[in-house]
Order: structure tokens, then sequence, then C-alpha cells
């Protein structure tokens, strides 16, 4: 059961140069990195292909230069790109006036940013309100809403404050409840951890699963951390120089990464945390058996269970059919990163 | 180093050949041949802009008309639009208020007492920047009083609290307009320079001309000098601020015109602010400049000291216009600080917008990094004013009405 498409885009890209838009024409996809360079653009996204579903944490991984802020800008068409089709929603986003534009990010975009952006003269309640200030909310209304976002993202008690009042994590808070107080469809995260401190950092996400897991927004989120990505989504996109290179699941990329340069990132991530029992499970045996686990359950998270008893368990798929079982000797080839026979 | 080729070796060696011979024995030359003009530039060749240019700036004073509106018209009510909230301002501060002219006149309402004014700034001062200052605010106007320059102070800074938000408001239009419009960007920056390198004594007189001696003149003399700063950092603030800021302004749903007027020129007020202290700071500094065609008050006071070489008299006076400077100064900038101006950016990777040293003014509120190339930009500047200054002697003498 698949859900609807949100967002999707075909073929986009961003090219700077004086010629960018003719080189393109002539060269259509033969607009290799070398041919690029020659003609002396600077390409920053590349024939990218997105499509991303309703509910889904979208992840878009790369280094600093590959391109992902340039990619997310164009999606939320803050930045124009030179070529490609992008569909929001089934409307094409491209052909979309600036009014119909404003229209559509009054209620249906988000986007936190890796420095807050937040305005400066406002306090955190106003910075909060500042998008229902701008379609003209009366203020008692648009303070109001802002109350309650603030108090889901934990910050009451710091209405009043001015953002230099606030540390980094505060001030990231209150980005996150000025993007969330429109009640977007599609929620842009540019880096939103990525200026705060490691602890921070990791109490962040947890804040931002505990949000998705109340609110169920379609979430693209940008980072350059890899073990932020595994984290948080459920699929990621990985970018090298303006390209992507795989799209997957957290699992798949790291037991099928397409090239060296993924399977680069993925092999200091531990099996354990990534590979569900679905996948590690062996063909289901006579039995008996300990017990039952689902499917999607991550080995880490059972390995205890796994390992304490002497009997394997039975794994069942989402519907409650047993598709295999596992043993507390498979779990340990996973946790000590031997090879799994698949 | 390119080598020299026959073409430009005869081309140079040939120009220093004339030169040669020109320097040493043009007289002889001249005698031989008739050419005078080898020797001395002809009288008849030199062009006489001057006279056509007063001839033009009569007919636009006296005849220059757009139907039945003359020009002179459109002068005569811009002063008085200007003027009016002057004069009300010094009727309450200083002149007291009256019905009539001159000799018929009937006073109504007397002025403000001394205490209230003092008293009012120094609560103004207390809610804006607490009590330091309060107690600078105070200090400056008991000296003003102590010194007996309390009705010319009073007379400045009514014609100050006019010259300053005009100051302000054009130049943030005019800064908007050339961040909006590069045309008016290219257009406004040569302007901006003849503004700020034409001496003021050279556009005094055509400002005579077409205001009259008062404080119309003074107004725009004033204005003219004290309002480029203020266009050149509006643009640069608003070019400064991070474009995050701008981008997350287009993703809160804001219009064009919401995202500059909500989004960047708030963000840019810490940059506006330093702008801000410049009008001020140039705009005392134009106080003297401007007694000479009609603003009156503590420039008109160091005018006559100078006139007396009374030295004495022109200090307490002088130094009179610098602290209320700093006074207005510190309390317009408490004012505007009242909220937070500074935006906390942590482990930014984007360019924090430069905080230049405009010309002139005080140092007041720009950063410590800045402030030695400040101080000495100050005093190059106050150097050239003085220069000014001086060769304005004899405008002085022959021109002064008084």
């Amino acid at each position: 059961m698949e859900q609807p498409i949100i967002l999707e885009c075909r073929n986009v890209w961003k090219l700077y140069g004086a010629s960018a838009d003719s080189f393109l024409q002539s060269h259509g996809m033969q607009a290799t990195p070398e041919a690029l360079r020659r003609a002396n653009i600077v390409s920053a996204v590349r024939s990218a292909d997105v499509t991303i579903r309703k509910g889904e944490i979208f992840v878009i991984m790369g280094l600093s230069g590959s391109g992902k802020s340039t990619l997310v800008r164009c999606l939320a068409r803050l930045i124009e790109p030179t070529a490609g089709e992008i569909r929001f929603e089934g409307r094409d986003l491209l052909g979309m006036s600036g009014p119909e534009l404003i229209a559509l990010r009054r209620h249906k975009m988000g986007m936190v940013f890796q420095h807050f952006a937040l305005l400066p003269h406002l306090t955190a309640l106003e910075n909060a309100a500042f998008p229902l200030e701008v379609q003209g909310i009366d203020r008692k209304t648009r303070l109001e809403r802002a109350m309650q976002v603030m108090e889901l993202v934990g910050l009451q008690g710091r209405e009043n404050r001015y953002p230099h009042e606030l540390s980094g994590g505060q001030q990231q808070r209150v980005g996150i409840a000025r993007s969330l107080i429109v009640e977007p469809d599609l929620w842009f995260l540019d880096e939103p951890f990525s200026a705060l401190d490691p602890l921070i950092r990791r109490e962040m996400q947890d804040e931002l699963l505990r949000l998705q897991a109340r609110l169920h927004k379609t979430i693209v989120f940008i980072t350059h951390d890899f073990d932020e990505a595994i984290r948080l989504a459920d699929r990621i996109a990985v970018m090298r120089d303006g390209a992507i290179v795989q799209t997957a699941t957290p699992e798949e990329l790291v037991l099928n990464p397409a090239d060296d340069y993924v399977a680069e990132f993925t092999q200091h991530i531990p099996r354990a945390k990534v590979v569900r029992l679905g996948t590690a499970a062996k063909p289901l045996g006579p039995g008996p058996f300990a017990g039952d686990l689902p499917a999607s359950l991550r080995v880490a998270e059972a390995a205890d269970r796994i390992e304490a008893a002497d009997l394997p368990f039975r794994v069942l798929a989402a519907d409650g059919a047993p598709m295999g079982q596992i043993d507390g000797r498979t779990v340990i080839d996973i946790l000590i990163g031997r090879e799994v026979a698949r | 180093m390119k080598r020299w080729r026959p073409a430009d070796l005869l081309f140079w060696g040939g120009l220093a050949l004339v030169t040669l011979v020109l320097s040493l024995a043009s007289k002889q030359i001249g005698a031989a041949t008739g050419w005078k003009w080898l020797t001395k530039f002809p009288k008849g060749w030199e062009l006489h802009a001057d006279r056509a240019i007063s001839t033009a700036m009569k007919w636009l004073v006296e005849d220059a008309a757009l139907g039945p509106l003359r020009f002179r018209d459109l002068t005569r009510l811009l002063s008085a639009l200007v003027e009016a909230p002057y004069f009300v301002l010094r009727d309450f501060l200083i002149d007291g208020f009256q019905i009539g002219q001159g000799q018929q006149a009937v006073p109504v309402l007397p002025h403000v007492s001394w205490l209230v004014v003092v008293l009012g700034f120094g609560l103004l001062a207390h809610r804006a920047g607490g009590f330091r200052l309060a107690a600078l605010v105070v200090a400056s106007f008991l000296y003003l009083l102590l010194f007996g320059l309390w009705e010319s102070a009073m007379v400045t800074l009514a014609s100050v609290a006019i010259a300053v938000p005009l100051g302000v408001g054009l130049g943030i239009l005019l800064g908007i307009a050339a961040f909006r419009f590069r045309w008016v960007d290219t257009g406004l920056r040569p302007l901006l320079d003849l503004m700020q390198t034409v001496p003021v004594f050279a556009y005094l007189v055509p400002i005579l001309f077409l205001f009259g001696f008062g404080a119309m003149s003074a107004l725009v003399a004033t204005i003219i000098y004290a309002m480029p700063p203020m266009v050149r950092i509006t643009t640069l603030g608003l070019r400064g601020v991070p474009e995050e800021i701008v981008e997350a302004g287009r993703m809160s749903g804001c219009t064009p015109r919401q995202n500059l007027w909500k989004v960047r020129l708030p963000a840019a007020r810490g940059m506006l602010m330093v702008g801000v202290n410049q009008v001020i700071m140039l705009t005392l500094n134009m106080v003297i400049i401007a007694s000479m065609i009609g603003a009156g008050g503590l420039g008109y006071q160091v005018l006559t000291a100078l006139r007396k070489l009374d030295v004495g008299a022109g200090v307490e006076a002088g130094f009179g216009i610098v602290i209320l400077a700093v006074a207005l100064d510190r309390l317009s900038q408490a004012i505007a600080r009242r909220g937070p101006v500074v935006q906390a950016q942590r482990g930014g990777d984007r360019p924090s917008p430069a905080q230049p040293c405009l010309a002139g003014g005080g140092a007041g509120q720009l950063p410590a990094g800045r402030a030695d190339a400040c101080a000495e930009q100050l005093s190059r500047k106050l150097a050239a004013q003085h220069r000014q200054l001086l060769a304005g002697g004899d405008f002085m003498d022959q021109h002064q009405p008084l």
C-alpha cells in the first residue's frame, strides 16, 4: 500500500554560468561533468530525480558542495532550476505564478534553516507567528496559535525572549515552530541541526522523531551527517557532485551500496542498527521457537532477547504470516560485523 | 616585462624630443613664427560657463514655470511646509507662541521652562538607556544652561529635530530605491559622491537664491551634507542581510513588498542605526555653516565669536555643539536599541555584513575593531572642515547680511 506522491521532480538541473541555458539545450543528457567544466559552467545539480511520498522522512545526504542545499531550494522554488520538471501534489510547481507560489508557501510548505534565520527584531513568539502575520491574520489569533506551536516544540515560558537571548537549540526550536504554524503538508529541513553542539543535535533529532510520530508530516531533510541520515530516514538520497548517486532505504544502502562512494559512508555504520529482522532471517525451520518477533524490528533492538534465548525466534511479516527464523548466532554475526549471508 | 617594439620606441622617443624642444625654445619659436599660444594659453580660448550658469540660475528663480506653477512658488511652498513644524517646535522650546507679526505680536503661550526640557529629556533617557544615559543627557543640558547657551541650544535643537528625521527618512527611501533598482543605484552613486565632495560653501549661494535666507536654506544645505551616508548605509545594510533570513521570509509566504519592509529592513536595523548616528553627527557638524544662511542657534554663537576673535566664547559654544551631538546620538541609539539589533549568528559560514566607517561623524556606535580606522578618518575629516572654514573667511565678511 503505497502512499500518494507529494513531490516529484524529474531531470532537474541547476547550472551556473554565462551560457548555462543554451549549453544544456545543445548537450541534453550528454552534459557530463567534463563537458561542463570545459564550457566554464558550474553545475550545482545535475539531472536529479526525486519522488517523495506522503508521510515519509526523505533525507538528502551529501558532503558540502554536493548540491544538496541547491536541490532543496529548487524543490521549494527558492531557486529557479535551469531545466527539469517539479510537480507538487500533481501541480506544475515551475509553471506557477508569483501569487500562486506565495499562496502555496502560506498553506502547504514550511522550511527550517541551518542558521535558524529568525528575525532579530521580533520575540520568539512573534517569530513563530510571522507566517500568520504576513497573511494578515489578527494579532490575537496568531499569537494564540503561536503559543500552541511553542508548546509543541517545548518552548513555553520563553515566548518573550528575543532570538539573541536564546541558545542555538532554542533558536532552532523557534525556527521549527515558525515552520509548523501554517500546518504545512511538506516540511523542508535544511541542515537544521548542523550548527548545534553534538549533544543538543541528538536531543533535537529525538525531538524531530517525537514530533513526526505525532504530526505525520512529509519531510525533506538535508544533512551532511550520514549517522543523522540513518537515524531519521525512511529513505535516503546520496548526492555527489550535484548528482544523486543512490536513493534507497538505510538498510538497502548499508547492505547494497551502489558504488564505492556510498560504501565509504556505510562501512562504519553498525549493521545491527540498520538491518531489520526480516532481512536477517533464515528460512523457517521446524521449530520449536522461543517466540515471535515482527520483521520490521531492527536487529539491535531485539538482540538482547534473541541472544538470551536457547531457541530461535520466529519472524513475522507485517500481515502476521511467519517469514523465517532468527537465532543468537545470526544476531552475533551481525553485531560483530561478520558478512551476513543473504 | 614587455619588450619595446620599434614603433613604440619611435613614438615615445619622438614625443620626448618634441617636449624637450618646446620646453627649451618655445619662446624663440613663438617669436619666429608668430605662434604666441605656444608659450601662453590665450584668454580667448577659455570657456565661460560661469555667466551662463548665473543666467540659468536667475532664470530658474525668477521666470521658470511649469504652466501656472512658477518654480519660485514651488520652493516657497516647500519652505512653508518644512518651516511650519520647525517654528512650532521653536516656539515651544524657546520663542513662545504668538499671534501676529513683529511689533503687533501678542503672546499667547509662553515657551516651556528649561526645567521641563531637562527633566523630560532625563526621563526619556532613563527609560531608554537607564541611569547612566540619563546622567549623561542631564549633564549635557546643564552645561548648556551653565554657560548661557540655552536659548541658542534650543534653536539648534529645533532645527536638528527637523533635519535629522528628514535626512534619515529621505536617506532610507533613496537607499531602498537604489537597492531595488539597479539604474537608481548607478545614477545615485555619482550624485552622492558630488554631495559629499562639493565644498559646502560652493552650494550655499545657489541655495540662498532658491530658498532665501532662513531655516529652509539651512535645512537644505544640512540635508545635502548629512544624508549621503544614510543612503549608502541603507543600500549596504539591505544587501548585507543574510540570504537565509530573506529565504525564511519568502518561505513564510511574504510578498516581495512584505519581504522588503517586514524582513530585510528590520533585519538591517543595526546598520541603519549606524546611518542615523552619521546623520546626527553630520547635521551638528553643519550647525556653524548653516547658521551663516539663517539657522541661528549655537552655530551663530560660534560664528560671532570667531569674527570677534573671541576664542573663549567660541570654544564654549563649540563645545556646546559637541555635547548636544553626543547626547542626541546616545539617546537616539538607546531608543532604537531597546529592541535587540544585533543578530546572534552562530557558526555561520555566511559573511556578516561589514560595518564600514563612512565619511565623518563620531565613532560612537562602530565596532571596536574599526575604531582606529574611524578615528583616523574622523581627524582627516575635521582637518578638511577646518580648512574649509578658514578658506571661507572672505565669504563670511562679504556676504553676511548681519
